[in-house]
């Protein structure tokens, strides 16, 4: 995608746009601090908690959390996926299980995480694994079943063993849609972490977001919405990076469709 | 048909006997109410939550959220989408600001809207809407422009008004519509549920902290199978109305 | 001096409908025989339906037979352990993989990848053949349908396999690319000298083709009778325009209509 200089210089317009009128608000209609705190102050508090070491602490927590609990959570989906596609009628007597619990919000589950595994690392962990194992698991079982039975005639025309068959087509053939599938999970992942920390919060971003409301710093606050945007980027960004690197041959639309 | 199928017997046996592990496991480990209460306990309890009215209640609340938040999403997405999708140049000057917003968790906006909106249901409603608005709105951009060139070409030679374009670029963005829309559909229950736990004074998310600072597993089990089956219904009738108004698209293809 | 590599001996295919459904069994192929000859062109044309990719999947032991037999003769120079290459509808290529990575897939898989890579240059060579040379680098999504469909004949043809299989290989593909492959095709059987099985619904294309035409009919499907090309070689378009080919071309017809009225 190549954007010539007028759409650049149109993409910086608009966010001074967007910042200037922040500001312009905040002064024409005397806006406290605590409603809306201006953009250079919160501009400042970022600056503040990044150099004092707030900001590394709490995101160091939440990002344990998210690469612990998505390696598990993906690594069970894909296991779970491949598993599956086994047996037809094992996959037909859980899948409508699967299906109500996929779409059931893995949030729901937080207060009894808390309750059962405590207010620590282990309930937000436990949380993280959901909500990454029900999208890489469904996207593993849909492309493997997706995959063109020419494939499957064609090793066996070759004579292949079973290993090269799921190592040399079956997983590879699966990538795009198993990234697919990480990349929901990735992004229901950081939504999990968060809101595990609001309710079991003892540290991480969503800590810092429950603490800055309730300390009346809203400075604190929007700091802490960057924080976890900048976060949630980047655990994308990670995903997206590889899976450049590794579905060369696959041209998708490089689009989100999750929150 | 009447008769159930093999795996759907099967899909029941499984539901029974985990319903008998977990009564067998009560009694076997004496697991007191406060670990894991037992079944008839959860039913018992959801009988009186039913009967006093209150999950209906606090159920109509999130309801209402929903509904009134997609609704905005899904206008705010469609129509933005569909301006969009016609406004290359802004498209392409917005492209790294939607980008972040996508994969941003939206949700940490939560307590920023309960600061500004109050305990009510309006917070939600805006969390909803924003939450719902980004899949709606790139799918339509995406479904409309992948209107075939030669579209266009004929309604140039039919001299069609720019209503009728519309309408065909529409109804060829119709399936990627739906897909964005059903996604939302989805999020907003976990929106809602989300935005009720940061505050709120009404609503399943209310009821599930409720829960968790009394201790009272058997409400939190309610109210968890509540959010599972009004997630089923979405997505259920979603798929109905999709089915419904992508009758064509399925010949077609 | 002919020798027959293949000899298709009373094959009769039944699908069975499986215990739950209840249905009655499928009688596929019935009963179906005939040789093939070192070096032949052999089409097999036949409605939809009746049983024309079943009987190349038994054939190459994809699928078990019913009943009966098939014996492919040992390739003289037996370096393989493959006597059959197939070439589907689709190209079945690997996007991963190039052009040359993809011919050279089934070395891969016999050998380990070092040996595919050593033998590089058998491939190149059939490569020329197939009208391919320049495109070795190339991706999948990066060539055309006809291309693709050239790479996995080359695929296809690389192990040096006794009887090459065609499952309409040419079927998706559009109709002035599709006689400019058959021209490829008959390019690459008289310099490599293979046995070919070829399935098509077109008629012409498998009269261009053949030395031998076998016609099929459903229910059950069997084949009703073989015609024999006696077109000269090498063909070109002029061979078309012959009487003798309109002939050949009537008589097919006749009996595959002949056959759907019944
Ligand atoms: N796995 C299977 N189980 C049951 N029936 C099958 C199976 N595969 C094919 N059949 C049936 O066997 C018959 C022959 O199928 P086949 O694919 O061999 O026909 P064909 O001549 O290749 O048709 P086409 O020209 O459409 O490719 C069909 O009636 C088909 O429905
Ligand atoms: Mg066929």
């Amino acid at each position: 995608m190549k954007r010539n200089w007028r759409v650049y210089l149109l993409s910086i317009g608009i966010l001074i746009l967007i910042i200037g009128s922040w500001k312009f608000y905040i002064i024409k209609y005397d806006i406290s601090d605590y409603m809306l705190p201006s953009p250079e102050k919160v501009l400042f508090k970022f600056i503040e908690i990044l150099l004092d070491g707030t900001l590394l602490r709490h995101s160091f927590a939440t990002s344990m959390a998210i690469i612990l609990g998505f390696g598990i959570g993906s690594g069970l989906g894909f296991f779970g996926g491949n598993l599956l596609t086994k047996s037809r009628s094992v996959e037909k007597t859980i899948m409508p299980y699967v299906f109500i619990l996929q779409s059931t919000p893995k949030v729901a589950f937080i207060p009894l995480l808390v309750i059962w595994f405590g207010l620590g690392f282990a309930s937000k962990l436990i949380l993280v694994v959901l909500s990454a194992f029900f999208p890489v698991m469904l996207n593993t079982l849909m492309s493997f079943k997706s995959i063109d039975p020419s494939y499957f005639e064609l090793m066996n025309i070759l004579k292949a063993t079973k290993r090269q068959i799921v190592f040399k087509v079956k997983v590879p053939l699966s990538m795009p849609m198993i990234f697919a599938g990480l990349k929901v999970g990735m992004v229901q992942s950081v939504i999990g972490a968060i809101v595990s920390e609001w309710v079991s919060g003892q540290s991480g971003l969503g800590y810092l977001l429950v603490f800055g409301s309730t300390q009346f710093s809203s400075d604190l606050l929007m700091a802490g919405i960057f924080a976890t945007t900048f976060l949630g980027l980047f655990f994308y960004g990670i995903i997206a990076v590889v899976e450049n690197k590794v579905l060369f041959w696959h041209r998708t639309k490089q689009i989100v469709l999750e929150a | 048909m009447g008769k159930l199928k093999r795996e759907q017997i099967y899909t029941i046996l499984v539901l029974v006997s985990v319903v008998i592990m977990w009564k067998l496991s009560t009694i076997i480990f004496n697991l007191s109410a406060l670990v894991l209460p037992p079944p008839e306990k959860v039913l018992s309890r959801a009988m009186e939550l039913f009967k006093s009215g209150t999950v209906q209640k606090h159920l109509l609340v999130t309801m209402q959220e929903i509904l009134v938040g997609y609704g905005y999403g899904a206008v705010f997405g469609i129509l933005v989408g569909y301006i969009l999708s016609k406004a290359i140049v802004l498209e392409k000057a917005l492209a790294p600001y939607i980008l972040i917003f996508q994969t941003a968790p939206k949700i940490s906006l939560a307590p920023l809207f309960v600061l500004w909106f109050g305990l009510g249901m309006t917070s939600k409603v805006v969390l909803i809407a924003l939450v719902t608005f980004f899949p709606i709105m790139i799918n339509t951009i995406v479904g409309v422009r992948s209107t075939p060139k030669e579209y266009y070409e004929l309604l140039t030679i039919l001299k069609a008004t720019r209503i009728q374009r519309v309408k065909v670029e529409i109804n060829n963005a119709l399936p990627e519509m739906f897909s964005g829309l059903r996604i939302a559909l989805v999020l907003s229950l976990t929106s809602a549920i989300i935005g009720e736990m940061m505050g709120a004074k009404e609503g399943l998310g209310v009821l599930l902290l409720l829960g968790n600072e009394m201790y009272d597993l058997a409400l939190l089990f309610v109210v968890i199978i509540v959010i599972s089956l009004m997630s089923l219904f979405l997505d259920v009738f979603m798929e109905l109305i999709q089915k419904k108004f992508l009758s064509w698209h399925q010949l077609g293809d | 001096m002919m020798r027959t590599v293949m000899e298709v001996n009373n094959v009769t295919k039944i699908y069975s409908a499986g215990k739950k459904k209840g249905g009655s069994d499928l009688l596929v192929l019935s009963n179906v025989s005939f040789s093939i000859e070192q070096g032949e062109f052999v089409s097999v044309i036949g409605p939809s339906g009746c049983g024309k990719s079943t009987l190349l999947k038994l054939i190459s032991g994809l699928i078990p037979k019913t009943s009966g037999y098939v014996n492919i003769s040992p390739s003289p120079n037996n370096i393989e352990r493959n006597d059959i290459g197939f070439v589907f509808q689709d190209a079945v290529l690997l996007p991963w993989y190039t052009a040359l990575e993809n011919a050279s897939f089934p070395f891969e898989i016999m050998f380990g990848k070092k040996v595919a890579k050593e033998r590089r240059s058998e491939i190149e060579r059939l490569f020329a053949i197939a009208g391919l040379t320049g495109f070795e680098d190339a991706y999948p999504h990066e060539l055309s349908g006809g291309m693709k469909q050239r790479v996995s004949i080359v695929r296809a043809l690389s192990y040096d396999p006794q009887v090459l299989l065609m499952d309409e290989p040419f079927g998706a593909i559009d109709a002035i690319t599709r006689e400019s492959l058959n021209n490829v095709l008959l390019d690459i059987w008289s310099k490599t000298g293979k046995t070919i099985i070829f399935v098509t619904h077109d008629i012409a294309e498998a009269i261009y083709l053949s030395d031998r035409v076998i016609v099929m009919g459903r229910n059950p499907g069997r084949i009703i009778e073989t015609i024999h090309i006696p077109l000269d070689r090498p063909r070109n378009d002029d061979t078309k325009l012959s009487n003798e080919f309109y002939g050949l071309a009537k008589k097919a017809k006749s009996l595959l209509e002949l056959r759907d009225e019944a």
